[in-house]
């Protein structure tokens, strides 16, 4: 059998398949590889884990290779060319369903009051792999049931499986060291380092590691059954990382962020920080109607249709006036990079090229948190959007006579330092989906549609576009900040501007028009993101 | 220094060297000066080769074969590791070697350490074996003080650095790579093989892992010449070895012979056979982790090859006698009770499985057992026996099954609530 075209390949053929392999991996990273590990596992394990190091401890992923007199672990086994592997022979099956009794000998039976019922790997193991029944049941261990570890986390060491993940984790993946093994034998159990409580930016992932219930959050029970989760596929809008989550909701709440495994950005981890991020959609505050400034200076509240047709009004009558040069554009960088790239092209249409984007900063880390707290600075500048001192300045020395600010507030972190200048405007829109100190100085206000309400892409920092899908339906009209430029556009007669919003249209269009972009729209870029094209990377 | 060693009963060529009366063969340092300054490290591999000196523990392997699969691994062997008795069977003729005759033990790790071109050598001693710990300080500190240890061996232009570690108390399990996570600052647990420490241990190099007897062995086989160790013992299996007798014998305590000697003679001849004149009601013979024999059959060579063809195996040279007066049930629930001293309890065999064992021999000692559970206690047995993963959790398995197969009337009498009428647990600590 030949090797392929890689010469760093072989092949093994697993019941029957022939897989392609990397020379020096295992037969399990084969099989994930494949895309044999996810729902239901072609290979069970409960201690195997893609982004921690080999525990070998469960003894469940067992399988036959021909030529090996007994079973072998396929988390150690090393891929040989031409191995012929077999996951689901009578002996396999036999193999696993002992060691899954003896998992269960100790196990408290107390599935239906654990966090993770119906969302555990033992569980599903059993399920799907039996036994059937309990032929012999020891009394469950009289180990610690509650052991605060910090962070809100809690430890059960009955219910604990002694797999190493999180042992792993707080070893390997963030350095803390935080959690070791005490005792031995059956006493074996996971404890707190001398002195130690977990801590860190990371912790809230060891819940998620725990391949049962024995990591939990006693204070945050889970908010639904699972059959009662549904999820979407999304990125965190923290930061530029563009961590993959997860998204569940129970009808239009959405729940939690979860970590979804991208092995190019965040591996299976997000930070604790991100996971905060879920509720920001249903923040009480959240911009409700659109509005529009009256003579006695009071907001007062009108159509989307009405804000967005004074919107175009106010621009058509100033440019007519005074000339494009007196309008600019601030852009978000948590918008799409559709939301972008039309923004962009509704300023070049009008004729002016003051188009900015403020990317609020703060700290970074050496694992995924980065410096810049937004979802698309790196898209914004790449669909030109430059940093904002000029624009700033223009402001400040009355150069500008309208701004059309999207979701961002000029007011914060002293960057604009001088409320007159907006007070001054002669038109200030502002398309934002919160309140800030903006407002009080805007003639036209637009609800604007969270991330987790839009169709779109992000351009994180290492330049990978990422795809988001609405999770959720606000109970408000309320548009994309793209949506309202391109209805600007259209109102304002400009050409090219639909008045329907199409998201996968205007992201095809934007890969055709943009070379950084090319391949890489909305339904190009496929599940796990694709990297921007070598043009548009920094050097 | 207190001592809890077994009686040295019988000494032979290597334990003279212990301090007994019997004047031992060769000062202890001749074999390794011998491989440093006359040899270099192909003749001594060739040296040991023809005398086809095994791995106390490891039978089927020999020392040589061992060194040439290191060299072979692609990257320059790393280090020796030599454990001299942690814990768990058949550690305590380590213990007396690395008591009683330190240099030696070194003299065997300098040894391996030539022939293999390692220039660092771990000597692991259990954390609690004080007597021993301070004998191998004072022979270390001699050594390096005689420029036998250091920037030039013997004066020979190779260096040696030879390390004393304390692990806490516990076996060598998973083949060594539980000994190696210790001596790199982790857990005391095993890792997953392959990789075996052969092709990557101490420090990601290949390593050759060996207990003290070995050691020794290969320090006076190198002194004395091939021809000396295979002059004792069974062509296939030469020199001596070490063996622990405990339980019901008149004399339990350590008897060094030669490979080949026979059970029956070990047992009846040197050890006095069974105490106050009763009989024998099994016999382990490769300790507490291997098949039992029954009295009938204990007719046969002490050579691993010997004992594996009668479903046993030698072992790490611990025999274990139990008198008819005591419950073969009992003496199972007590190899248990006493794996569960032992055992990490990392992997889910060891730590679940052992723990499962013990309650159905406990029930089945209690007469609350039934049919049902002696087909669990088997199948049990047999999935422990299925994985390698340690080597620890496979140790309960064989000794516990092959007790319930070869007294199968004992056991099904306590399942049928009589019980065998003997005394029940039995002291194997």
């Amino acid at each position: 059998m030949s090797a392929g075209a890689d010469p760093h390949g072989v092949t093994i053929t697993v019941d029957g398949v022939p897989l392609e392999a990397v020379e020096g991996s295992t037969v399990m990273e084969c099989l994930d590889r494949a895309g044999w590990l996810g729902e239901r596992p072609r290979v069970p394990s409960l201690c195997w884990h893609p982004a921690l190091a080999v525990s070998g401890s469960c003894r469940l992923c067992r399988v036959e290779v021909e030529g090996e007199p007994g079973l072998v672990a396929a988390c150690t086994w090393p891929v040989r060319e031409g191995m012929v592997v077999r996951t689901a022979s009578e002996r396999v099956r036999g193999a696993r369903r002992a060691v899954l009794e003896l998992f269960l000998a100790r196990h408290p039976d107390e599935c239906p009051v654990c966090d993770r019922n119906g969302d555990c790997d033992l569980q599903s193991h059993v399920f799907e792999h039996g036994p059937q029944h309990t032929r012999v049941a020891v009394a469950p261990s009289e180990r610690e049931r509650r052991v605060d570890l910090g962070s809100g986390l809690s430890l059960d060491r009955a219910r604990c499986v002694l797999c190493e993940r999180c042992v792993s984790f707080c070893a390997d993946v963030t350095g803390g060291r935080e959690l070791t093994f005490s005792g031995a034998g059956e006493g074996l159990a996971v404890t707190l380092a001398d002195g130690s409580r977990v801590d860190g930016a990371y912790a809230q992932n060891l819940v998620e590691l725990c391949p049962v219930g024995a990591i939990t959050r006693p204070k945050q029970r889970p908010p639904e059954r699972p059959w009662a989760i549904a999820t979407t596929p999304g990125l965190c809008g923290g930061c530029a990382r563009g961590c993959n989550v997860a998204v569940e909701t129970a009808g239009d709440r959405v729940l939690r962020y979860r970590p979804r495994r991208n092995d190019a950005v965040n591996r299976s981890w997000l930070c604790d920080a991100g996971r905060l991020g879920a509720g920001d959609a249903e923040r009480p505050d959240r911009i409700r109607r659109a509005g529009l400034r009256d003579e006695r200076g009071r907001l007062v509240d009108v159509s989307l249709d009405e804000a967005i047709e004074e919107a175009a009004g106010r621009i058509a009558e100033l440019v007519d006036a005074k000339g494009p040069g007196v309008l600019a554009g601030v852009a978000s960088a948590h918008a799409t990079n559709e939301d972008l790239f039309v923004f962009r092209r509704l300023l070049e249409a009008i004729g002016t090229d003051h188009a900015a984007v403020a990317v609020p900063t703060g700290e970074g880390d050496a694992l995924l948190i980065r410096p810049e707290k937004a979802a698309n600075a790196r898209g914004a500048e790449l669909l030109g959007f430059e940093s904002p001192g000029g624009l700033l300045d223009r402001l400040r020395g009355g150069g500008l006579d309208a701004l059309i600010a999207m979701g961002h507030d000029l007011l914060a972190d002293d960057l604009l330092a001088d409320p007159g200048a907006l007070d001054r405007l002669d038109t200030l829109i502002v398309i934002d989906t919160a309140p800030s100190a903006m407002l009080r100085y805007a003639h036209v206000v637009i609800p604007a549609l969270h991330l987790l309400e839009k169709h779109g892409t992000l351009t994180n920092a290492e330049g990978r576009v990422q795809r988001v899908r609405p999770a959720r339906e606000p109970d408000f009209p309320a548009v994309s900040e793209g949506a309202a430029a391109s209805a600007l556009g259209e109102l304002l007669d400009l050409g090219g501007f639909a008045a329907r919003w199409d998201p996968p249209a205007v992201s095809r269009e934007m890969a055709a028009n943009i070379p950084a972009f090319a391949g890489c729209d909305l339904e190009g870029v496929g599940d796990a993101g694709r990297p921007i094209a070598a043009e548009g990377r920094r050097s | 220094m207190v001592s809890d060693l077994p009686r040295l009963c019988h000494p032979g060529r290597l334990t003279a060297h212990c301090g007994g009366s019997a004047a031992p063969e060769g000062a202890p340092w001749a074999g390794a000066r011998r491989a440093f300054l006359e040899l270099d490290p192909e003749a001594v591999t060739a040296l040991v080769d023809e005398s086809a000196l095994q791995v106390r523990g490891r039978w089927s392997s020999r020392v040589a074969d061992e060194w040439r699969a290191l060299s072979s691994a692609g990257a320059r062997p790393g280090a020796v590791v030599c454990h001299g008795g942690l814990v768990g069977p058949g550690s305590a003729a380590d213990r007396l070697l690395v008591e009683r005759a330190p240099e030696l033990v070194l003299a065997g790790v300098l040894t391996a350490a030539r022939a293999i071109g390692a220039s660092l050598a771990h000597v692991c001693l259990a954390e609690d074996h004080a007597a021993g710990a301070g004998a191998m300080t004072a022979a270390l500190e001699a050594a390096r003080a005689a420029g036998h240890v250091g920037d030039a061996a013997f004066g020979s232009g190779e260096a040696v650095a030879v390390e004393l570690a304390q692990p806490p108390a516990f076996t060598p399990c998973g083949g060594g790579t539980a000994l190696l996570e210790v001596l790199a600052g982790r857990v005391a647990r095993p890792r997953p093989r392959p990789p075996l420490p052969s092709a990557r241990g101490l420090g990601g190099t290949p390593t050759w892992i060996a207990d003290a007897e070995t050691c020794a062995q290969l320090a006076l086989t190198v002194a004395n010449g091939a021809d000396w160790l295979l002059a004792q013992g069974e062509p296939d299996a030469p020199g001596t070895a070490i063996f622990e007798v405990r339980g019901h014998v008149e004399r339990p305590g350590l008897y060094e012979l030669p490979l080949g000697t026979r059970l029956s003679a070990l047992v009846f001849e040197h050890a006095g056979g069974v105490a106050g004149g009763r009989k024998v009601g099994a016999v382990l013979p490769g300790g507490l982790s291997a098949g039992a024999l029954s009295p009938g059959g204990l007719d046969v060579p002490l050579t691993d090859a010997a004992l594996r063809e009668q479903g046993s195996a030698l072992g790490r040279g611990e025999v274990v006698v139990v008198d008819d007066a005591h419950c073969l049930v009992g003496t199972a629930l007590s190899i248990g009770a006493r794996f569960r001293e032992l055992a990490c309890g990392h992997a889910v065999h060891c730590r679940e499985g052992a723990l499962l064992v013990r309650e159905i021999l406990g029930r089945v000692l209690a007469g609350r057992a039934g049919q049902a559970d002696l087909v669990l206690l088997h199948e049990l047995c047999d999935e422990m026996l299925s994985d390698t993963h340690c080597g620890l959790a496979d140790g309960v398995a064989p000794s516990v099954r092959s007790l319930a197969l070869l007294f199968r009337d004992d056991f099904e009498s306590h399942v049928l609530g009589e019980g065998c009428g003997r005394a029940g647990e039995v002291r194997l600590s």
